[in-house]
């Protein structure tokens, strides 16, 4: 099973998020914002990471520009977790380096779904 | 009269005095009056006060302070301020604005909060109900599995499970193996019959080597007598006593072989009555043991299909308890969503509410300091934001979060999940 790194600033998202996939059988590791996920991206190597877009520090579409800096997170899935649903900021993600784009609530089969696609 | 009910207010402190002071001398020579003085007296005092009211009090409307320009008039100072009372008023009128939008923006926060409780003891009351029909499920789930695979269950439930179909079984078999290892016992004593009977068949053959050996010296006595012929008669009856004990052997061989043959077709009997016996036991065994083993493999059979449909059904109870297990994780979200949406907008919120009553207050205290030096008060522009349902347009940024926090969270799947 993969090696996800999960990132958002709310302990309750990121718990729901952790659970289901910790259920699925993946090894997650947590991160509460953007600075402290580069700092374990830097140390550890993950096969994908979830991230939240609002966070204290650094956001999330920052922090995707900074793990697609890092030689070792360069190809790896980011997929983006958030409530914001508009296209402007969409494609913000986009552009910075994200794989896809799920909007929260998530549902956990949708959410292992996607995640199944983009590991394959 | 929008200007005298300003008046009035401005100089509240002073109109009770004031009316005291006109009132003393009138009342002091009323009692000796006459009524027509009175009767022109009266409203003589009330168009007093009120030339006073309008044209005396305005503190003082043509009196210099010595603070004032002596460059400028009388005039210019009195319509300065004039102009000062205005701005005043529009000062008041917006701190009664701004009051009157800091309490729809309140009650607007408010409405939001009751939103959230209303939304989160809507979710715990969710989760709740899921958590019950989780334990509700998986409850049935233990019952069903402990029904199929323990004795644990009710008397009815016991006798009639998996594992005592799988003893009975083991019992029929026990049976059959006792039944065959009575059917080999039953075997060897016919085989030690049989060894009997070829003992008998030996006994038998020796009677007849005996029968043949008398033949043979009968046959030679007979040739014998006949070459003697008439030779003496002594010979004669020797011969004949020979004959006769050689026919008394014969016939003690003869009963021989009759109480062997005997034996032997009692024997016989006997044996095949066993093998009939054991015959129609076997076939009564076999037959039992198959009517058995039918009653048994039908029964394990509906069991098994029991057991198949029980299955599924925890089956689908797992499927739908993690069904349940979802929707919790997504009335969780829902409730932590709301929260921190609820954040975003209290925070600016209360920040723009503070920051606009801090602007009104110091340009009300510059107004104030102005004003008492004498200085024409000049009011700034309204900078500050306060309401988003009329007067000046909040920022654009901080309305995104109350108009999505007013909306709440979507609860469709639909185009949820994007890939690029």
């Amino acid at each position: 099973m993969a090696t996800i790194l999960v990132v958002d600033d709310s302990t309750t998202m990121r718990q729901m998020v952790a659970f289901t996939l910790s259920s699925a059988g993946h090894d997650v590791t947590e991160a509460p914002d953007g600075n402290k996920a580069l700092a374990t991206a830097r140390q550890k190597r993950f096969d994908l990471v979830i991230t939240d877009v609002n966070m204290p520090g650094m956001n999330g579409i920052d922090l995707v520009q900074s793990l697609r800096a890092l030689p070792e997170c360069k190809f790896i899935p980011i997929l983006v977790l958030t409530t914001e649903a508009g296209s402007e900021l969409k494609q913000k993600g986009k552009s910075a380096g994200a794989t896809g784009w799920i909007v929260k609530p998530f549902n956990p089969e949708v959410l292992l779904d996607t995640l199944k696609k983009v590991l394959d | 009269m929008k200007q005298l009910r300003f008046k009035i207010y401005a100089y509240r402190n002073r109109l009770v005095p004031m009316f005291a002071l006109l009132m003393v001398p009138w009342i002091a020579v009323a009692p000796w009056a006459p009524w027509w003085v009175l009767s022109i007296s009266i409203p003589l005092l009330f168009i007093c006060a009120w030339l006073l009211l309008l044209h005396v009090l305005p503190n003082p409307p043509a009196a210099r302070r010595s603070s004032d320009d002596r460059k400028v008039g009388d005039a210019d100072i009195a319509r300065m301020r004039r102009s000062a009372d205005q701005d005043a008023q529009q000062l008041l009128a917006r701190w009664a604005s701004m009051t009157r939008d800091s309490k729809l923006q309140l009650e607007e926060v408010d409405q939001h909060v009751t939103e959230v409780m209303t939304h989160a003891e809507s979710a715990v009351i969710e989760i709740g109900r899921r958590f019950v029909e989780v334990t509700r499920k998986t409850r049935k789930q233990v019952e069903l599995a402990v029904g199929l695979l323990s004795r644990t269950g009710s008397e009815e439930q016991a006798t009639d499970s998996l594992t005592d179909y799988i003893n009975k079984s083991d019992t029929l078999l026990k049976d059959l193996g006792q039944q065959l290892l009575a059917l080999g016992e039953q075997l060897a004593v016919l085989a030690a019959k049989q060894e009997a009977v070829r003992e008998d068949s030996k006994r038998i053959d020796g009677a007849l080597d005996q029968l043949a050996g008398l033949a043979s010296q009968i046959r030679v006595l007979a040739l014998d007598s006949s070459r003697r012929g008439s030779s003496d008669n002594r010979a004669f009856v020797e011969m004949t006593d020979r004959v006769r004990d050689l026919s008394m052997n014969a016939d003690e061989s003869s009963r021989a072989i009759r109480r062997t043959l005997e034996d032997i077709k009692s024997q016989a009997s006997s044996t095949d009555a066993a093998i009939r016996s054991l015959a129609q036991q076997a076939r009564d065994a076999g037959r039992r043991s198959n009517q058995q083993v039918a009653e048994l493999t039908g029964a394990t059979l509906t069991k098994m299909q029991e057991v198949n449909a029980a299955l599924g059904e925890i089956g689908d109870l797992g499927e739908r308890i993690q069904a349940d297990i979802n929707q919790i994780v997504i009335e969780l979200q829902f409730q932590d969503i709301t929260q921190q949406k609820l954040q975003r907008l209290k925070q600016p919120m209360l920040t723009e509410l503070a920051s606009s009553w801090l602007s009104m207050f110091e340009e009300t205290r510059a107004f104030n300091s102005r004003l008492s030096k004498g200085e024409k008060p000049e009011l700034q522009p309204a900078h500050f934001r306060v309401s988003r349902k009329g007067g000046a347009e909040p920022e654009k940024a901080k309305a995104e979060p109350a108009a999505a926090a007013s909306s709440g969270p979507r609860r469709d799947d639909d185009n949820k999940v994007e890939l690029f």
